[in-house]
């Protein structure tokens, strides 16, 4: 059965680099896509480019609790202060809640507790990186509060009892660089949302493996049962499990091969540093073809489901076009899967470019090992399989076997 | 002696539409038999069910007494289709395209080479046999289907209309190559609506139409259900009921078809009862525009069992 699948993907896969047009899809257009949208985006997107929303409601309203917001203002935060919480204050997604005893209770040497709420809609990644930025803030706060006791002539155990040029050295050193810091980072690339080549490079890659198989393949397909090929296979030996399944074989190969073009491109474009591009597919390289194979199988699936639905190449080629535009768009190929508000997220899910993303993003970006991928390929198998069962049912109605 | 094709109350609905309606003949070693009847009859749909391309609604389909619903792929190994419309890769040459079936049935190295060379030589391809299909003509395309079903040898060949929508020079080509084949006493089953197709070729015939056989045997034995004698066609100003009484009472001469303004009668003993025949006609005050006489064919027999003309 091997044997005779192989003999049919190979010929196939002659046929499909015969087209000339499937060359300039599968070679020229993805890399000038590649390096475009790369080098537009080639911003370093570090934790430093990152500005997270915090809205901060500052109830005590005090020098002290106005030297934190300063402290705040020292991190990549994009803050929004309050005095009290606004109206419409369930919507913020990210809420920092001073209370008003935050002051006295610091010059008492009492706990004082920060409430730090999210909102259920909130970018996760952004949400971590805004409680490390936070946490960044109190260390550093912490130690202005040391700097500033050792330079006060008496303590204070109530806040009136501060004068101005103690409040103002406060605030001061609350805007000087601070002596303790803490560095955090993601293991791997230290990005809490891919951006720059880090988004667009696998995101390109994702795309066009979607569109080199889906266009080229349910033209081809649809050709071979309007020239009458198809069903000739049909009438030989060869069984429709063995020629549809030739048929998978030849376009998860082309899936694959389109995969391996943009993947050396890429890791080219960022050791060249190619127009100031920066990328590397990192150490976990060698394990994303444990999602590239299945997720090459699972839009090579649906290539025959879609093949399998028009008679004519035109149809095809157009629905293929447009199917996979949405795929990409909605699995995270353009922009980031993290970025997306989660509705969008629950509708990407229905797509296999998402699971390829996320399994991109956990290997390359958040630098998770092989364990990551595991769910994502047994997803887009399933894909694959369901594809594979449509498509088997199509091609049936469409007059084939 | 088993037969190398038998199919036995074959049925294939679409619908509403009962396309082949309990389908029975048989097809012995060396036979070629052809199955003739107009577009539509339900030819293409019997083929496709011996080529396993239709899964068939009831009956069965044996080839050298293998059941195709038992074991399929024995039964397609067996078997050597040339679909009615050409079905070859248009991107790759003759060769290419040889190379490529004679794999899918098992041959390789210098056997298939040896083999393509001889098909090639056999349909007058070999100068062309490396250019790209898509440069060929409509007759070297049909030549190029016709080789493909016959790369492995097959013990019983479908031939499915080969030469349809042809020019005549390609279409003599075609028959030529057609004819070879038979000589070399291979079993055929050829479905063709070209009745002198069907007259020169086939040892046995069925004439098939709405799904059904009407009528099974030799090119004599068809003919001979016609009667022995002559066909008598007559074009006039006649109505058929009065017509119909008038030939009552003109003793031997059979109806075969009459409709108002023409009738066809089949003349016993021949060109003889011609004259006769007129003469009675005449004298019964018809007034006639036009009168052929002819021996009849399978064509006329085609009509007188459906009421319809071969080509309609």
């Amino acid at each position: 059965m091997t044997g005779r699948m192989w003999h049919l993907a190979r010929h196939d896969s002659r046929l499909f680099l015969l087209r000339k047009e499937n060359l300039f899809f599968m070679l020229v257009m993805p890399i000038l896509f590649m390096l475009f949208f790369s080098s537009v985006f080639r911003g370093g997107g570090g934790p430093e480019d990152v500005k997270v929303k915090l809205s901060v409601i500052d109830q005590d309203r005090s020098f002290l609790s106005h030297a934190f917001v300063r402290q705040l203002e020292g991190e990549h935060f994009d803050l929004a202060v309050f005095d009290a919480a606004p109206a419409d204050s369930v919507e913020l997604l990210r809420v920092l809640t001073i209370p008003a005893s935050f002051g006295d209770s610091i010059l008492a040497g009492r706990k004082v507790e920060l409430d730090f709420t999210k909102h259920p809609d909130s970018n996760l990644s952004y949400d971590v990186a805004a409680e490390m930025h936070l946490h960044r803030a109190q260390v550093a706060f912490l130690g202005t509060l040391i700097r500033w006791e050792q330079e006060l002539s008496r303590r204070f155990d109530h806040i009136d009892q501060v004068g101005e040029a103690d409040r103002a050295r406060l605030l001061a050193l609350a805007a000087e660089p601070s002596l303790v810091t803490v560095q955090d980072r993601w293991a791997g690339e230290g990005r809490p949302v891919p951006s720059g080549a880090g988004q667009s490079i696998p995101g390109m890659l994702a795309m066009f493996v979607v569109m080199t198989v889906l266009i080229g393949g349910s033209e081809s397909l649809t050709r071979e049962k309007h020239q009458g090929t198809l069903a000739r296979l049909l009438s030989t030996p060869f069984s429709r499990g063995e020629v549809l399944g030739g048929k998978v074989l030849h376009l998860t190969l082309v899936g694959l091969v389109q995969a391996l073009v943009l993947m050396g491109a890429g890791e080219a474009m960022g050791a060249f540093h190619l127009f100031g591009i920066d990328f590397s597919w990192g150490p976990h390289a060698p394990t994303l073809i444990l999602v590239l194979i299945p997720y090459a199988f699972a839009v090579a699936c649906l290539t025959l489901f879609v093949g399998g639905l028009f008679r004519t190449t035109q149809q095809a080629e157009s629905m293929a076009w447009l199917l996979g535009m949405i795929l990409a768009a909605i699995g995270g190929c353009w922009w980031p899967l993290e970025a997306m508000p989660h509705g969008a997220r629950v509708l990407a899910a229905f797509s296999p470019a998402y699971w390829a993303m996320s399994a991109f993003h956990a290997l390359i970006t958040f630098g998770q090992g092989p364990s990551a991928v595991i769910l994502p390929s047994l997803i887009l198998i399933g894909f694959g399989a369901l594809f594979a069962w449509l498509g088997g049912r199509t091609m049936r109605s469409g007059g084939i076997g | 002696m088993t037969p190398v094709l038998a199919v036995e109350n074959l049925r294939k609905s679409f619908g509403d539409l009962v396309a082949v309606d309990g389908v029975d003949f048989e097809v012995a070693e060396g036979e070629i038999f052809g199955f003739l009847g107009p577009n539509g009859a339900g030819k293409t749909t019997t083929i496709s069910m011996i080529a396993g391309l239709l899964r068939p609604d009831d009956g069965e389909i044996r080839v050298d007494g293998v059941s195709i619903a038992d074991d399929a792929r024995a039964v397609k190994r067996k078997l050597g289709v040339v679909p009615q419309d050409v079905a070859v890769y248009a991107e790759l040459s003759a060769r290419e395209n040889l190379r490529f079936w004679g794999g899918i049935y098992g041959l390789k190295g210098q056997a298939l080479r040896e083999r393509i060379e001889e098909l090639l030589d056999q349909v007058g391809l070999s100068e062309r046999a490396d250019d790209p299909v898509k440069q060929y003509s409509g007759g070297m395309k049909r030549r190029l289907n016709l080789a493909m079903g016959l790369i492995h040898r097959p013990r019983l060949i479908l031939l499915d209309e080969p030469t349809v929508g042809i020019d005549p020079q390609a279409r003599k080509k075609i028959l030529e190559i057609v004819e070879s084949i038979t000589r070399g006493g291979q079993t055929v089953l050829y479905t063709t609506h070209y009745l002198e197709e069907a007259e020169s070729f086939c040892d046995r015939l069925a004439i098939i139409d709405h799904g059904r056989i009407l009528a099974e045997g030799s090119i004599a034995q068809l003919k001979a259900q016609l009667g022995e004698g002559s066909l008598l066609t007559v074009q006039g100003e006649f109505l058929e009921q009065p017509f119909r009484e008038i030939l009552a009472g003109l003793g031997d001469l059979r109806e075969v078809e009459i409709t108002d303004g023409r009738a066809m009668l089949l003349v016993p003993g021949g060109s003889r009862g011609v004259g006769p025949a007129l003469e009675g006609l005449y004298g019964a005050g018809l007034h006639l525009d036009d009168v052929l006489i002819k021996e009849p064919n399978l064509e006329d027999l085609f009509l007188k069992l459906t009421g319809r003309e071969l080509r309609d």
